[in-house]
This record gives C-alpha cells, sequence and structure tokens, in this order.
C-alpha cells in the first residue's frame, strides 16, 4: 500500500487533534513514550502471568482467581493503543510506510483473535483451572501462542526506531 | 586570529590528567573500549540489547506489580505462598536488565554517569531490590489465613509499584535529558 504526503489517510492523521496536539505540546510526545511503557508492563505483566499458569507454571494459583487481574492488562493495552495513535498521528507517513510497524499492527491483530479463541472457542474448563489443575493441551496452545506474539509485539515495537527514519 | 593570540596568553587549556579523577578514567576507558564501539557502531548491538532491556522492563514491572497488589490485599483468592514462583521470574528478568543494562551503560559512560535521571532511576531500583526482599519472605512466611498484611509489608509494596514506576519515567526520560 504505497502512501505518500498528500495520502488522505496520512493527511487525516497529521492534521488530526492528536497529531497537532503531539506536535504542538513539547512534553506531551515523552509524556506518552513513559505511558506507552507502563501499558507495555502492565499488558505483560497481567496477560503473561495467566498465559505461564495455562502452561503449567506456579500452579498454586487458581486461575479463576489470576483472571481478576485481567482489567490491569486491558487498562495497558487501552493506554497503548491511545497513545500509539498519538505517535503515528505526530508523523504517520513513516510510521505507516515502516515494515516493522506494520508487522507490529498484524502481530497486534493476530494476538487479539488468540485472545478471543482463548475466551469463546475453548471450553470453559480452560479458563477456570483450579489449584494444581492442568490445562487441556488447546488451551497450551493459546497460551504459548500468547506470550510469542505479545513478546514478538515488544521486540517489534523497539525495533520501529532502529528501522525507520524519523521513527522514535 | 584573535582567538590564537588570546590563547597564547592563556596558556594551553588545563587537562585534568587521569590520575586526578580516576572515575573519570574509567569511564572514558569504558567507553573507548572495543566493546563499546561495537555496541554503536553495528547495526544490531544496541537495538538488540536494549530489546532484551525492554523485555526484562516489562516482566520485572508487570509481575512485581501484581506480587504488590495481591499484598495489598487484592484478589485475596490467590495464595500468598503460590506467588512465589513468580518472584523467582522477576529475578530472572531482574538479572537480564542487570546485565544488559551494564552493557548500555558501558557504551556511553560519561553521558550516561552525567545524566540526572541515570542517576534518579539507579537509586530507585536499587530500592526497589531492596523492597523485593522482604516482600519475598513475606510470601514465604505470612500466615496463609491472614487477610491483611502487617502495615510495614504493606508500605513496601506499595513503595515498590512507586519505585519501579519511577524507574519507567526516568528510564525513559534518559532519552531526553
Amino acid at each position: 500500500m504505497p502512501l505518500h504526503h498528500d495520502s488522505p489517510l496520512i493527511l487525516f492523521l497529521h492534521d488530526s487533534f492528536a497529531g497537532v496536539a503531539m506536535r504542538g505540546i513539547p512534553w506531551l510526545f515523552p509524556s506518552f513514550e513513559v505511558l506507552h511503557f507502563f501499558g507495555m508492563a502492565l499488558l505483560v505483566g497481567a496477560v503473561g502471568v495467566i498465559d505461564l499458569r495455562v502452561l503449567g507454571f506456579a500452579r498454586g494459583l487458581p486461575l479463576t482467581a489470576l483472571h481478576r487481574f485481567q482489567p490491569i492488562g486491558v487498562a495497558g493495552l487501552v493506554i497503548n493503543i491511545i497513545t500509539g495513535i498519538g505517535f503515528v498521528a505526530s508523523d504517520p507517513l513513516p510510521y505507516l510506510m515502516n515494515g516493522v510497524f506494520r508487522l507490529k499492527l498484524l502481530l497486534m491483530l493476530v494476538a487479539g483473535l488468540n485472545i478471543l479463541i482463548f475466551y469463546f472457542v475453548l471450553p470453559r474448563e480452560a479458563r477456570q483451572l483450579q489449584t494444581n489443575a492442568s490445562a487441556p493441551i488447546a488451551a497450551r496452545l493459546v497460551a504459548a501462542a500468547s506470550l510469542l506474539l505479545w513478546f514478538s509485539v515488544i521486540w517489534a515495537g523497539r525495533f520501529i526506531a532502529f528501522t525507520g527514519k524519523n521513527t522514535l | 586570529m584573535a582567538h590564537v593570540a588570546a590563547s597564547s596568553t592563556l596558556g594551553p587549556v588545563p587537562v585534568r590528567s587521569h590520575k586526578e579523577c580516576p572515575l573519570q578514567a574509567l569511564l572514558q576507558s569504558l567507553q573507548e573500549s572495543q566493546f563499546a564501539t561495537w555496541m554503536l557502531e553495528s547495526s544490531y548491538g544496541y537495538p538488540v540489547v536494549l530489546t532484551l532491556h525492554t523485555t526484562g522492563l516489562a516482566v520485572v514491572v508487570g509481575v512485581m506489580l501484581l506480587v504488590d497488589l495481591r499484598v495489598l490485599g487484592q484478589v485475596l483468592a490467590l495464595p500468598l505462598q503460590a506467588m512465589r514462583p513468580l518472584m523467582k521470574l522477576v529475578w530472572w528478568a531482574f538479572l537480564l536488565n542487570l546485565v544488559t543494562g551494564l552493557l548500555i551503560f558501558v557504551s556511553d559512560a560519561e553521558r550516561y554517569y552525567g545524566s540526572v535521571n541515570f542517576r534518579i532511576k539507579i537509586s530507585a531500583v536499587l530500592l526497589a531490590i531492596a523492597l523485593a526482599v522482604p516482600l519475598q519472605r513475606y510470601l514465604r512466611t505470612a500466615d496463609p489465613d491472614a487477610v491483611r498484611a502487617p502495615g510495614g509489608v504493606r508500605i513496601a509494596a506499595a513503595a515498590s509499584i512507586a519505585l519501579w514506576s519511577a524507574t519507567i519515567v526516568s528510564g525513559r526520560l534518559m532519552a531526553y535529558f
């Protein structure tokens, strides 16, 4: 998908409120970076520990109770989508033309579908492991994929800064 | 040629010798090392090390937050004893970040040493680690039926959240000043 400085999507993002604010307020971009790191830690902490428990780590933790930490992961994801849109809107073309950025979006999409599989496709028992209970193999596969996908999202995110021009 | 004349009357600019300031000499020799040059000049040295450091950060802060919240009385259905494997995860991730952090420091030692945010970050990390030890001991020794942790332990858990947050803020802002 070739994009140019005057492509409608680029113009829309660039001239949006988010784009204008990110360029116009000097402390906003650094603050969003800090928040993006917080969001990452929240997401990895909550989702990662749930995934590890499904994989058989820390079996003494009942999965039903562990799921109460889920809002933390959701909060992290929401923070990072908002701040992420801010980064892109500040200077859309270099991000949207960056292959690693596109890969990150794809990985997030697959990670999101993977979560839907965990909650809507797998049998209910997979989500309600009691103390010391083992998860069925299908649930383990989904959990392993989740860990791999979310860490790949971090790795891709980090490499956006090193592969593109004018991307942070 | 005015500045030449001026410098000739003032004499050569005094250079502090390495003997006068051993720390400066150490920082300089670190960042002039072959490793530091490789980190800064190779196309994957710095990116890979920084990516590993970010991965460790997410695990340390994210998992420690869950432990701290449990100690503060959230999700009591999680047995304290059963939280102990999470601390093992935190320590391994911290080890990763100790190593990668040292590598990043060495690559540009003088700049990091002089950075206010670097000093704040290291202070916060040391304090947070100092709190992780008693918090881990509490997971091991606490009465499994206790609903509320003792006041001191709860203060330690709250301070742990604040200190790891400070680590993220100062670490991220090191890129700016």
